[in-house]
């Protein structure tokens, strides 16, 4: 009876699918000239961009509000945005940024320098406890007032030198200081309009509510169902709307990948937040112009407890590393579209591609006589092995994957756990894991944010790793202006990283998703970032 | 009867107060906290801050009396996860949505259950047994995780009758309720079945036909009476499942229902949310099963006075 | 009287057995399961792979109905490798023709599912890797124009495999011992607690009866996925503790659904008569009672297997349970429901393996309400 009843319908299906995903719908209702429903991951947390951490919150808040300067569509180099131009000193430290007269609020009133002060003074208040405010922290003074040992915000290096002229005073040289800025910790909030609807430095002020919320940016929001929808809608007072062809954008947060791309197969959504690691073969061969495969700043790596045996063994670490075929694991479990990687940092981070000493490439014979020097020839005596993960299929995959080769390839026991998310988090920062998945994505387009986080005691090394020589190569890189001796000293310090191997290295990710071809001015980028002013629907099809 | 239901209600009081305290001492004995991140806050002094606005730094017995005092005044506090909103207004707007999809479930659980089950009770083990049963059976082997995608593939996105996702339309509403609905069908149907056989081989349906009663009116009068025990018993606790919501039913429809709220409280450590969820399932529980009770009693005349 | 007791329930039993027995449908059911459980026990000397070996480049393979195909097993690799590997899986290594347009009418003709062979070109020990599909082949890498090919031969795969290439049969098979297990245990023990707290609640009424069902209102309400996770954190990993959160959950409807059923019975004559008689009253409960009350019980109980067996997919999700590689019914369910259209035997035939449990079980829990009916036998 279950034959009979199931079988036919999944024929169907099979046959079916393949006709209809190539013939999507045009007349969907929800589908409407210029405007965009996107697909956006998870439910935002909130969107003031002084209190939220996430990518979701980061999709949203980019619509609404403008930053001093804006991201070029095609390669997010920095452009004019709230800042028509900018000037550095010579010594690097002072930047004065010059803000157009016309940049208007969405209550009409004019963006002044002084509403980027007090901004900056929110964010980095100590009771507003914003997680993001160590983004300013390259501002002279802003560490010390965020932790409460500076009351007076005058010494903070930001200065309203008039109404249109921002001064900003660094700690200390920053060549990456205007990538930071696109990230929405710099963005400047309508203190006014913040001040009406509760304290200034409260966390769950009401005023990012629908009908409360003053922006800056492109677009205003018009609704914000939970778990439903947020629409914006194109913004009158905008400086630039003649540019902004999108009437309105729909955010839609489908968490489920699966469903998302049952949406997007049906018209729903024209851009999706990912795709489901199945699919990515079946787009390939029928609908190759929808999928979308571009570079990330992400990897995804094992975290490797060095302070407890075998693992504090640099040889075993090593073994364990060189055992992994990264090229078959990605090409068959990830189905190619990540890149599989034997260095940390994503290439191309802020123009910086590791080209140093060792490679960890795949070589299961290497990795034996490792292991065999570090005293377990053929795995003999060696403890069983615990590796944490995440529950979520892919993560599973992958670390079945890993538990083999390493099984097959060294002849070591492998034991795999999984762990709801947050009690996986815990177990971790308390360092009571031997092996743990883990992943990094880049809060701004600099080598530093992939590497600082492994000096010794660093707030997210959480594997033990301490190496004197490593601490001062970053150092001096903090120090260092010129951005090909920098980008030297990051080389040297990422060799003794992947020397020492605290961390395995596996992938850099890619950016998986679905766009349909009607959507124009969505460009790869490697931040995924995709400024919506410079993005438009097709019209007539 | 009233007195019965007053006291009823009366005595839920001391119920809810027990499982919010066992609740809330649960959650905080779990580890993960909702500020837990996969970056974490760096500055343990903003951590501190942050504790501090959420009245986490105090000691736990503080925050559990100030938990309770709110909860007298029906406050449940901000949620930790949706920062600018309410537990009680999250609740406010999810509610109506499960409960819609849950009321619709119920219809097609009961049409289909209740109309298979009586079907198959007239002649056991018969051609007219034999077919909704199987049917039955396969609708409880097909889990809602599986039903739903196969229902939006064929019908949403082969022949393209409904939306792959949402709640927007009147339309949207049908394949929800008929992956929801057929699980408990398939329920309804098996245990109808069951009690319908039980009840018709009692004496007092044998007097009622030996005394000529026609067999319509004694399956309809004196067997569903009868025979429906089990079904509402089991309808307690499964229509306070279905119309707070199924998590998997509104993923996979993408419907901003009750059901995802209860279950990402959990995962998000959102205390607030949990405890609001939770003691909002439980009123439902305890209502329900009054009802049940009632039900029981109004079926079964011989019950009352217990 | 107690020995005439004693003698007159085994006989109770005996006929009850009997009328089990002549039931049709419900040894056939009984037979099912018996053979399923066995098949898991006996898993290892039944399938010839493991249920943890993995095939990554074969991938999701669809079901192959020839016992001895030709497939292999890894990528780029030397010739020695590919001949351990070969060993490893039982194959062995065949030198095919030389030149691709050869191989190509090998091929042709012949459902490999995606397969990957393993070419090397004079003076080159390194092999190279290549997929070929029954649409044809294309080279992963260069492939020099005369080459030697050497195709593995394997056995094949009945149920065909997941995307790691492990052998979809053998995983069922071993997934039997977890699901046929948590099935049977985690229900056993919500039946006992169910029926015995129902049956209490519902007969001895009032002040007790509202005090019972005050508890379960409780554990109801308590959120179930909290709980789960402390589990995880407080006990170790293993599968008594999934027993523990099912049977935790899984009572309490029965319960219900028992005291409402007792609670009529109570009011029946032949139990007024019995306690009339000065019985005492746990053995009316188990004597007259929670006999009476057999049908929705084992009704409920059959549908509960199932559940259960989902249920344990939820758990082993959240760090209960089983442990990967190793998998369960319920898991193998889960997953596969997400590649339905690209790999429908994932889902299909674990989802009837399941359908055909709980169609046996039903079959035999008709039968055993039929046989137990004390009603029937006094007609």
């Amino acid at each position: 009876m279950f034959h009979r009843f199931i079988v036919p319908v999944l024929v169907c299906l099979m046959l079916g699918c393949g006709k209809s995903s190539t013939s999507k719908k045009s007349d969907n209702p929800s589908v409407h000239p210029q405007i965009l429903n996107l697909g956006n991951g998870a439910e935002p947390e909130g969107l003031d961009p002084h209190v939220v951490t996430g990518v979701p919150e980061h999709n949203v808040l980019v619509a609404l509000i403008e930053g001093l300067v804006g991201e070029d569509p095609k390669d997010l180099h920095p452009v004019p945005g709230v800042a028509e131009r900018w000037e550095n000193s010579e010594d690097g430290l002072v930047w004065t940024f010059h803000l157009r007269s016309n940049a208007r609020w969405s209550t009409g009133d004019t963006v002044t320098a002084q509403d980027f002060v007090l901004s900056y003074k929110r964010m980095l208040s100590p009771k507003l406890a914003s997680q993001y405010a160590y983004m300013l922290h390259v501002v002279k003074n802003a560490k010390e007032f965020n932790a409460g040992k500076i009351k007076d915000f005058s010494r903070v290096g930001f200065e309203a030198v008039d109404e249109h002229t921002l001064k900003i005073t660094l700690a200390g040289p920053t060549p990456y200081f205007l990538s930071l800025l696109n990230h929405y910790s710099w963005f400047p909030v309508h203190i006014p309009t913040v001040k009406k609807y509760g304290p200034v430095d409260s966390p769950n002020n009401p005023w990012t509510r629908p009908g409360n919320f003053v922006g800056n940016g492109p677009f205003v929001l018009d609704k914000w169902e939970v778990n439903d929808v947020i629409v914006v809608k194109k913004s009158p007072t905008y400086w630039d709307k003649a540019k902004v062809s999108l009437k309105e954008i729909n955010f839609k947060p489908i968490s489920s990948a699966e469903v998302e791309e049952r949406a997007f197969r049906s018209g729903q959504i024209h851009v999706s937040n990912t795709i489901p690691l199945n699919k990515i073969d079946v787009y390939r061969k029928k609908n190759p112009q929808d999928l979308r495969l571009d570079p990330y700043l992400g990897v995804y790596f094992y975290r490797l407890n060095v302070t407890e045996p075998p693992l504090d063994n640099k040889k075993v670490r090593q073994a364990l590393g060189l055992a992994i075929d990264r090229e078959s694991l990605v090409r068959n479990v990830l189905r190619g579209a990540d890149k599989p990687t034997t260095f940390f940092t994503p290439p191309d981070t802020g123009g910086y591609t590791y080209n140093g000493g060792p490679k960890i490439s795949f070589d299961p014979d290497r990795a034996s006589r490792l292991l065999a020097e570090a005293g377990y020839p053929q795995g003999k005596g060696f403890p069983k092995l615990k590796l944490l993960y995440n529950t979520s299929e892919a993560h599973q995959r992958i670390a079945e994957a890993i538990q083999q080769m390493w099984q097959n390839n060294l002849k070591v026991q492998i034991e795999l756990t999984n762990e709801e998310w947050k009690v996986y988090l815990n177990t971790q920062q308390k360092m009571e894991y031997q092996v743990s998945r883990a992943g990094w994505i880049g809060d701004y387009n600099d080598p530093n944010t992939f590497l600082d986080m492994w000096l010794t005691g660093g707030g997210n090394n959480y594997t033990g790793f301490a190496n004197e020589k490593f601490d001062q190569l970053i150092a001096s890189a903090s120090q260092e202006s010129d951005s090909q001796k920098r980008f030297s000293l990051f080389g040297k310090a990422e060799e003794i990283l992947l020397d020492e191997m605290p961390i395995i290295p596996i992938y850099h990710y890619t950016s998986k998703y679905l766009a349909s071809p009607k959507v124009k001015g969505w460009h790869p980028t490697i931040l995924n970032h995709h400024p919506y002013k410079h993005v438009s629907i097709k019209p007539g099809d | 009867m009233w007195k019965l239901i007053f006291f009823r209600l009366l005595k839920a009081i001391p119920v809810l107060l027990v499982i919010a305290t066992i609740t809330f001492f649960m959650l905080r004995l779990t580890p993960g906290g909702p500020f837990d991140r996969e970056k974490p806050i760096k500055d343990p002094e903003i951590k501190k801050q942050l504790e501090a606005h959420y009245g986490l730094d105090k000691p736990l017995s503080a925050q559990y009396l100030e938990f309770l005092g709110k909860l007298m005044v029906g406050d449940l506090g901000p949620s930790f996860k949706h920062s600018n909103r309410t537990v009680n207004e999250v609740i406010v707007k999810a509610f109506p949505v499960s409960a819609e999809l849950g009321l619709w479930s119920l219809l097609v659980a009961l049409g289909l259950g209740l109309t298979a089950g009586m079907i198959a009770s007239i002649r056991p083990n018969s051609f007219l047994d034999y077919t909704p049963m199987t049917l039955a059976m396969v609708g409880i082997c097909v889990p809602t995780f599986v039903m739903g995608p196969i229902l939006i593939l064929v019908f949403s996105l082969k022949l393209e009758w409904f939306n792959a996702s949402g709640w927007d339309q009147w339309a949207d509403r049908v394949l929800p309720a008929l992956t929801l609905g057929g699980v408990y069908a398939a329920y309804v149907a098996r245990l109808t079945r069951g009690g319908m056989l039980e009840v018709m081989s009692q004496d007092y349906i044998r007097t009622a036909r030996a005394k000529g009663a026609s067999e319509a009116r004694v399956l309809l009068k004196h067997g569903l009476r009868g025979g429906l025990m089990p079904v509402v018993a089991f309808l307690g606790p499964a229509v306070a499942g279905l119309i707070s919501g199924s998590f998997v039913v509104e993923t996979i429809f993408q419907i901003p229902g009750l059901g995802r709220h209860f279950v990402e409280a959990a995962f998000n450590r959102d205390y607030t949310m949990v405890m609001g969820t939770v003691l909002f399932f439980a009123a439902l529980i305890i209502l329900l099963n009054l009802l049940v009770d009632i039900i029981q009693v109004w079926l079964n005349p011989r019950l009352r006075g217990t | 009287m107690s020995e005439m007791n004693a003698q007159n329930s085994s006989s109770l039993w005996r006929d009850a057995w009997i009328r089990l027995s002549r039931n049709r449908m419900a040894v056939v059911g009984g037979a099912v399961l018996l053979t399923l459980g066995l098949l898991s026990l006996c898993a290892p000397w039944i399938s010839p792979y493991r249920y943890e070996t993995q095939n990554l480049e074969l991938g999701a393979t669809g079901p192959q109905l020839t016992w001895d195909t030709q497939q292999l097993v890894y990528g780029t690799c030397t010739q020695q490798r590919a001949q351990v590997l070969a060993a490893g899986y039982e194959g062995e290594i065949d030198v095919l023709p030389a030149d691709s347009t050869e191989l190509h009418r090998t091929i042709e003709g012949q459902d490999y599912g995606r397969t990957l062979w393993v070419a090397s070109a004079p003076g080159n020990t390194n092999l190279m890797a290549m997929v070929i599909t029954s649409e044809g082949f294309d080279p992963l890498e260069e492939i020099p124009e005369r080459a030697n090919f050497i195709l593995l031969k394997s056995r094949g795969h009945l149920l065909g495999t997941d995307e790691l290439g492990r052998d979809l049969f053998t995983r069922i098979l071993y997934g039997g011992r977890i699901s046929l297990m948590v099935g049977l245990c985690a229900t056993a023990v919500s039946l006992t607690i169910g029926v015995l707290f129902g049956a209490v609640a519902g007969f001895f009424g009032g002040r007790v009866d509202d005090l019972m069902m005050r508890f379960v209102d409780i554990l109801y309400a308590l959120p179930f996925t909290i709980f789960v996770i402390l589990l995880t954190v407080i006990f170790d990993r293993n599968i008594w503790n999934l027993f523990l959160a099912i049977g935790a959950v899984e009572w309490l409807t029965m319960s219900r659904i028992v005291r409402g059923q007792v609670l009529s019975l109570r009011k029946q004559e032949f139990v007024e008569a019995a306690i009339a008689l000065g019985i005492p009253q746990w053995r009316i409960v188990l004597r007259h009672i929670i006999p009476n009350c057999l049908g929705p019980v084992i009704v409920y109980t059959t549908l509960t297997i199932p559940v259960v067996m989902l249920l344990e997919a939820f758990l082993s999700f959240l760090g209960l349970g089983v442990q990967p590689p190793m998998s369960s019914w319920g898991l193998l369910i889960r997953d596969g429901s997400k590649v339905l259209e690209e790999f429908p035997w994932l889902m299909l035939f674990p989802g009837m393996v399941l359908a055909l449990t709980l169609f046996s079980l039903n079959f035999l829990g008709d039968g055993l309400r039929d046989a137990l009916d004390v009603r029937v036998s006094k007609d």
